[in-house]
């Protein structure tokens, strides 16, 4: 064509045989060709925006080409709209199989899993990590009894308060931390924590939340960009401001402290205690359930063992063992209650027979016995009388006591008859110390003191059998302990505490009378925390024992009494004091030190303890009473 | 067939005389004297109580005989008024007494290992009777008795040691020894020295006799360790009179009568054994860990820093050499002996439980 760019009519042509317009000729082609050029087109694009224009429809451009590409055009719309029609219907398809495959539950948390990619790398290996754990590693370690649900929960409470705490913030990671501590309660119930591990993991709840969590955060950074035209959260994230670490630590102080420092919880579980428990659970109404959970002494156990805990952690609490011996038990055991009836009627007597052992420790054991009926879920208890109401043991012997309940004192249902034998004890116990003199201590401390010496890293109180366990040293109190008399005190306290060693429901000391305390006679009990103001709780008998009326040069004896003897509602069960060396002056206490020493490098000294109480043993039995017969 | 029978019984009884002729040849030839070293071991002196001298239990009220038995493994001997070891027997008063002090307190007088006894003196102590106190209401209480041994003790150190004017003369060329660092094990003795590092300082050369000869002044670092069960106390020596000490005496040369000779070190003693002993229950700043140390190269006395050497983890390390005025002059080689001594107290407890039983 002549002044016509060869280039640009080449381009032209191949955008004319790319529309493949039917029934239009090489001559129509040229027309169209040469219309393209007049109007400056360069592609397919704008050729074909044209063709659809107004422009085109009034162009000079013969009209039998108009009509061809207008049949043309049509033709090529209804293509588009059957194509779109078809990919829609096939995308739904695909959405509808797709949903199909994954409409179990797991699948769905996987799926929402693969929007974590673009997390954070600690988030991501959190989510990662417990993916994995999913699969081959929580529900196995769940099978574990009981660790195995703890270790769970510890693992992904540690990992979770590094790795997802900072990134979600505080109240979206308690939330978190509160699906695992429903997940760590129910997996504690035998059985059931495992078949929900497998169905629906705890683990894997808390990271759906995590996922839910940081595709709203992505979702708020969009707006914040849309909106405000930068890129960032808004407000700054600041989970690790000092406010939430103290929540922190104080969530963490609650959880950690009585599993690891006491473990009481769970050897109430392990001993298997609780299946005695649990079998008055079953099969009763809600509100005899829970009065049996009471009187059993369920939660007191649990609370007991939490105060314990407590106490340990303070530094306050004083532990130690019980004698090995032969001839367990002594004070008092309830070896058996028999009710004589299967069941009893509410016109009729309820009598109920216990065996009580005793075996004398010190002095003989005046026994008194009492017994109750409580009617499950009512509070008021119904006295029985019971025969003989006291005696007393002399050195050992088993008396059958019975318990009756009078006719029409108790209406039907179920009563738990409760047995009571309330006695006078004692408990002895004692406690080996080992000291050096601080030159000494100083000089092999760092050579492992213990093993040059010959001394145990620490020492047990060890205390005799009975129904009291008297604890003499705290925990934390390490062997040997220096003495220096340069000093005022000795750098660790002199410490007793009564801990009740009976568990069964309702057993528990009732009074301490008071305790002796025998130091050896080259220290002192100074600043006792149970003295009183002016020492009126404490006698200093010096070397004379005037409980056994005995003198012994090695020892020291104190008594201490109980400030609130004979008044109900005080506790006197642990008292603490600074030791000292004996004298006043340096000299005087460096005299006591090498008497306590005698020449050695190191010396074992005993330190013994004796406490008097009141015990009340309680051991109880279920009865049914019924209507008599023909009255229902 | 008779014949044979006889041919063969002298074959048999000629086997048995050539066995016995050998035997008897074998049996009856020079025999070479072992050359042993005394001075190996760890061991100073070692002691525990005689099996059921106390028994593992006894009766509250009852009294039972202990007896220890104590045996110098070492290669120093405790054998005179200055050198004797002191064994102390502790018990836990509120439930054991003890007899005198004279019964509970025994003097050790034991040689230690040399020819005259190869495995060292060893002999059994009666140590009193204990008696058990009552222990009130308990069924059984375990209480401990524990014996503690306190005595003067040395450790002897002897090697030779090249003296090596190489590194001043340049010579390279062959030579009868090389200065070389020196590591050891132990020396019979609680405390051993455990390595010698040798330095040869170079102090130039001297012509003034028309020859010339070079200078050198040996330098030792010596590394010491506790290598015992027990505890290293102050030694006897008065520690303010150091100039006054004697240099070691060699051991490998002393017989009983050098040994005996070895006791003019009184001189300097400061404190008795029995003083220093009663300080192990309440003992001043400057007890436990120190080591007095002196040394000899040839007939030369050492000049230690420190002389009086505190232990750091059992560990300690003193730098000895010549004084100013000393020096080594020469032009070839040779080997020279260095003595090293240390001197100190050692203490070592050892414990046994008693369970006092009620009826």
């Amino acid at each position: 064509m002549a002044g016509v760019n060869p280039e640009e009519w080449k381009n032209i042509k191949n955008i004319l045989n790319r529309m493949d317009i039917e029934g239009i000729g090489a001559k129509s082609k040229n027309a169209m060709g040469k219309h393209f050029l007049e109007q400056g087109i360069k592609s397919h694009e704008e050729a074909m925006k044209h063709l659809r224009s107004e422009e085109f429809r009034n162009s000079q451009l013969n009209n039998r080409i108009k009509n061809r590409v207008e049949d043309h055009m049509e033709k090529q719309r209804a293509n588009e709209s059957r194509e779109q029609q078809f990919l829609e219907k096939r995308e739904a398809a695909l959405r509808e199989k797709e949903e199909m495959r994954e409409n179990s539950f797991r699948k769905k948390i996987q799926n929402q899993l693969k929007s974590a990619e673009d997390m954070p790398g600690p988030l991501k290996f959190y989510i990662n990590l417990w993916s994995w754990l999913d699969v081959v590693g929580d529900p196995a370690i769940g099978l574990i009894p009981v660790w195995g649900d703890i270790i769970s929960f510890g693992i992904n409470f540690i990992i979770s308060l590094f790795c997802v705490l900072p990134y979600i913030g505080l109240f979206h990671w308690l939330a978190v931390l509160g699906i695992l501590i429903f997940d760590l309660i129910v997996g504690l119930i035998p059985g059931v924590g495992d078949i929900l591990d497998l169905i629906f993991p705890g683990a894997m709840a808390s990271r759906l939340y995590i996922v839910k969590q940081w595709e709203n955060i992505k979702k708020r950074k969009q707006e914040n960009i849309m909106k405000k035209g930068y890129l960032g959260y808004g407000k700054k994230r600041k989970s690790f401001s000092p406010k939430n670490v103290l929540i922190v630590l104080i969530i963490l102080f609650i959880i950690i402290v009585p599993f690891a420092r006491g473990f009481n919880v769970i050897a109430w579980v392990l001993t298997g205690e609780y299946k005695e428990d649990l079998d008055n659970f079953f099969g009763r109404t809600t509100a005899e359930s829970e009065e049996i959970v009471k009187d059993t002494g369920l939660f007191q156990r649990v609370i007991d063992a939490w105060k314990r805990s407590w106490a340990m952690t303070e530094g306050d609490y004083y532990t130690g063992k019980v004698e090995d011996t032969e001839d367990e038990p002594i004070g008092l055991e309830i070896e058996e209650i028999r009710a004589i009836e299967d069941f009893y009627t509410t016109d009729s007597k309820a009598t109920l027979w216990a065996d009580i052992h005793g075996k004398t420790f010190v002095d003989n054991i005046t026994v008194i016995t009492t017994c109750e009926a409580n009617k499950a879920g009512k509070k008021e208890k119904i006295s029985g009388k019971t025969s003989p109401e006291s005696y007393t043991v002399v050195y050992e012997d088993t008396h059958s006591v019975k318990c009756e309940f009078e006719e029409n004192s108790l209406e039907k249902g179920y009563y738990n008859v409760e047995f009571n034998a309330f006695f006078n004890f004692e408990t002895w116990a004692y406690i080996k110390y080992y000291f050096v003199s601080r030159e000494t201590y100083q000089s092999l401390y760092y050579k492992d003191i213990n093993q040059q010496l010959d001394i145990p890293e620490k020492s047990v109180s060890v205390s005799t059998p009975g129904p009291v366990i008297l604890g003499l040293t705290a925990k934390n109190i390490n062997q040997p302990i220096y003495i220096d008399p340069e000093e005022d005190y000795l750098p660790v306290p002199f410490g007793v505490t009564l801990e009740n060693n009976w568990k069964s429901a309702g057993s528990e000391i009732k009074q301490v009378d008071y305790f002796i305390v025998q130091v050896p006679s080259e220290l002192e009990l100074v600043d006792c925390d149970r003295a009183g103001p002016n020492n009126e709780y404490m006698e200093d008998w010096g070397n004379q024992d005037m409980d056994l009326n005995r003198m012994d040069e090695n020892y020291r004896f104190y008594k201490f009494e109980n400030p609130y003897f004979g008044k109900e509602g005080y506790s006197f069960s642990s008292m603490t004091c600074f030791l000292k060396l004996k004298g006043y002056t340096e000299e005087q206490k460096e005299a006591s030190m090498e008497k306590l020493l005698d020449q050695g490098q190191k010396a074992e000294k005993t330190f013994v303890v004796r406490v008097k109480y009141k015990y009340n043993l309680q051991e109880s039995e279920t009865i049914n009473i019924k209507e008599p017969f023909g009255s229902e | 067939m008779k014949n044979e029978k006889t041919a063969n019984r002298f074959f048999s009884l000629g086997i048995i005389v050539i066995i016995i002729i050998l035997t008897s040849i074998t049996g009856c030839g020079p025999v070479n004297p072992k050359n042993i070293n005394y001075f190996k071991g760890s061991d100073g002196l070692v002691f525990d109580f005689i099996a059921n001298y106390p028994p593992y239990e006894m009766y509250q009220n009852t009294s039972v005989i202990v007896q220890a038995k104590v045996h110098n493994k070492g290669a120093f001997n405790l054998y005179d008024e200055n050198f004797y070891g002191l064994l102390f027997l502790n018990t836990n008063k509120n439930f054991i007494e003890t007899g005198e002090e004279e019964e509970t307190i025994k003097q050790i007088l034991l040689k230690g290992k040399s020819t005259d006894f190869p495995e060292g003196e060893s002999q059994t102590y009666y140590m009193g009777a204990i008696k058990s106190k009552e222990i009130g209401q308990f069924e059984s209480l375990p209480t401990e008795i524990s014996l503690t041994a306190c005595y003067p003790y040395r450790t002897y150190f002897a090697d030779t040691v090249c003296i090596d004017y190489s590194e001043v003369s340049g010579d390279e060329r062959m030579q009868v020894c090389r200065t070389h660092d020196i590591t050891a094990e132990d020396q019979g003795a609680p405390v051993a020295v455990k390595e010698v590092k040798v330095n040869m300082i170079p102090y130039g050369t001297d012509s003034s006799d028309g020859k010339t000869v070079y200078k050198i002044k040996p330098q030792f670092i010596i590394t010491i360790e506790n290598i015992g069960s027990g505890n290293v106390a102050k030694s006897i020596y008065k520690i303010s009179d150091l100039s006054l000490l004697p240099p070691p005496p060699n051991p490998l040369s002393m017989n009983e009568g050098e040994r005996a000779e070895n006791v003019k070190d009184v001189a300097v003693i400061e404190y008795d054994v029995t003083e220093i002993c009663s300080m192990i229950s309440n003992p001043p700043e400057d007890y436990f860990d120190y080591v007095l140390v002196r040394a000899k190269l040839g007939n030369f006395s050492l000049e230690c820093e420190p002389q009086i050497v505190k232990l750091k983890d059992n560990e300690g390390k003193i730098r000895c050499s010549m004084n100013e005025k000393d020096m080594f002059k020469g032009v070839s080689n040779y080997n020279s002996l260095l003595i090293i001594a240390l001197d100190y107290t050692y203490i070592d407890t050892v414990s046994s439980q008693i369970k006092i039983i009620r009826s």
